[in-house]
C-alpha cells in the first residue's frame, strides 16, 4: 500500500513539472528575468556614463578653481587639467595637443574663457573681499589710535586748568573785521563746517599762550 | 571742543612735530609726507593708504582725516642752532 501511495506521489509532482513545463506563464517570467538582467546590464552602463558625467563635472570644477588664480601662470598645471578634462569629457572636444606653446596657451586660456563664463565674475568678489579686509583693518586701527589718545592722563591734567582761547583774524586777511571771536566756534565755522572749502587753517601766537593744548 | 567732537566726519591726528622729526632719519625728515605721518601715528600699511586714496569716501564711511601739526616752532628754533 505504501509503495502504490508513493508511486501516487511520483507521478503527482511529474504532473506538476509538466504543467510548469507546459505552462506559457512561467516560460514569460524566464524570458523576463533575462531580459530584466539585460535591462540592469544596460541600466549599469548608462549609470556607469552618468558616474563619467559626474566625474566631468568634477573636473570642471577643479579646472574653474585652478583658473580662479588668475589666468595661465601655471601652464603646466593648467596643461595637465585640460588634458585630464579631454579624456574624461564627452561633450566638449577641445583640440589641446597642439605642439607650440603659444597655440598650446591660446587654447588653454580660451577654454579656461569658456569654463568660467569669460572670466571677470570671479575677480569682483575677490577685490570686494580685500576692500573689506582693507576697510576693517583700517577701523581697527582708528579705533587703536583713539584708545591710545584717551588713555594718555597728562590730558586730563590739562584740561583741569585749560581756558578756552580767543582768536583774531590775521592782519593780512581781507576781512576787515578784527574783532577777537571764541577760537573753537571759528575754527568749526570756517574749517570744520561741511560747506567748507578751506583746507589748511594757520594758528600762530606766542610760546606759552595755549595754542598746543588748543590742539589737544 | 572734545565733548561735541563730531566723530563720523573728522577725526583728529595730533600730531607733535618736534617729536616725529627726531624719531625719523635725516632723508625721511627732508622728504616728510603725509604718508609717513600716517604709517607713524595709525601704523597704515601702503596698501591701506593707497586704498583711501583710491576710494570715494561717501562710499566708506569713514570720517575725514583732520591733521593737527604742533610744534612747528621748536623744529624751527631747532634747525636755527
Amino acid at each position: 500500500m505504501q509503495v502504490q501511495q508513493n508511486r501516487k506521489k511520483t507521478t503527482k509532482g511529474s504532473k506538476s513539472a509538466q504543467s510548469d513545463l507546459n505552462n506559457p506563464l512561467s516560460s514569460q517570467t524566464q524570458d523576463q528575468s533575462q531580459q530584466q538582467t539585460a535591462g540592469n546590464h544596460q541600466k549599469w552602463q548608462e549609470n556607469q556614463e552618468y558616474t563619467n558625467l559626474v566625474v566631468n563635472e568634477e573636473k570642471i570644477e577643479e579646472f574653474k578653481s585652478y583658473s580662479c588664480s588668475y589666468q595661465a601662470q601655471n601652464l603646466s598645471l593648467l596643461l595637465k587639467v585640460a588634458e585630464d578634462h579631454s579624456k574624461n569629457s564627452n561633450r566638449r572636444e577641445l583640440n589641446i595637443f597642439c605642439k607650440d606653446t603659444a597655440g598650446t596657451a591660446q587654447v588653454l586660456l580660451e577654454s579656461g574663457k569658456q569654463l568660467r563664463g569669460e572670466g571677470g565674475e570671479i575677480e569682483a568678489p575677490f577685490a570686494e573681499e580685500v576692500q573689506n579686509q582693507h576697510l576693517t583693518g583700517l577701523l581697527h586701527k582708528i579705533d587703536e589710535y583713539k584708545r591710545r589718545i584717551q588713555s594718555s592722563n597728562n590730558f586730563e591734567i590739562e584740561l583741569g586748568t585749560y581756558i578756552t582761547p580767543v582768536g583774531k583774524l590775521n592782519r593780512n586777511h581781507e576781512d576787515s573785521v578784527r574783532e577777537p571771536f571764541e577760537l573753537e566756534l571759528e575754527i568749526k565755522k570756517r574749517l570744520l563746517h561741511p560747506d567748507s572749502d578751506l583746507k589748511v587753517l594757520l594758528l600762530t601766537g606766542e610760546a606759552g599762550v595755549g595754542k598746543s593744548s588748543f590742539c589737544k | 571742543m572734545l565733548v561735541d567732537w563730531d566723530e563720523s566726519e573728522w577725526f583728529p591726528i595730533l600730531v607733535d612735530l618736534s617729536k616725529l622729526m627726531r624719531s625719523l632719519s635725516e632723508e625721511k625728515r627732508a622728504n616728510l609726507a603725509i604718508s609717513e605721518i600716517l604709517k607713524q601715528e595709525l601704523s597704515l600699511t601702503d596698501d591701506e593708504m593707497k586704498f583711501l586714496q583710491e576710494s570715494e569716501r561717501n562710499e566708506l564711511h569713514l570720517p575725514r582725516f583732520l591733521l593737527i601739526y604742533d610744534g612747528y616752532d621748536q623744529i624751527l628754533r631747532t634747525g636755527a642752532k
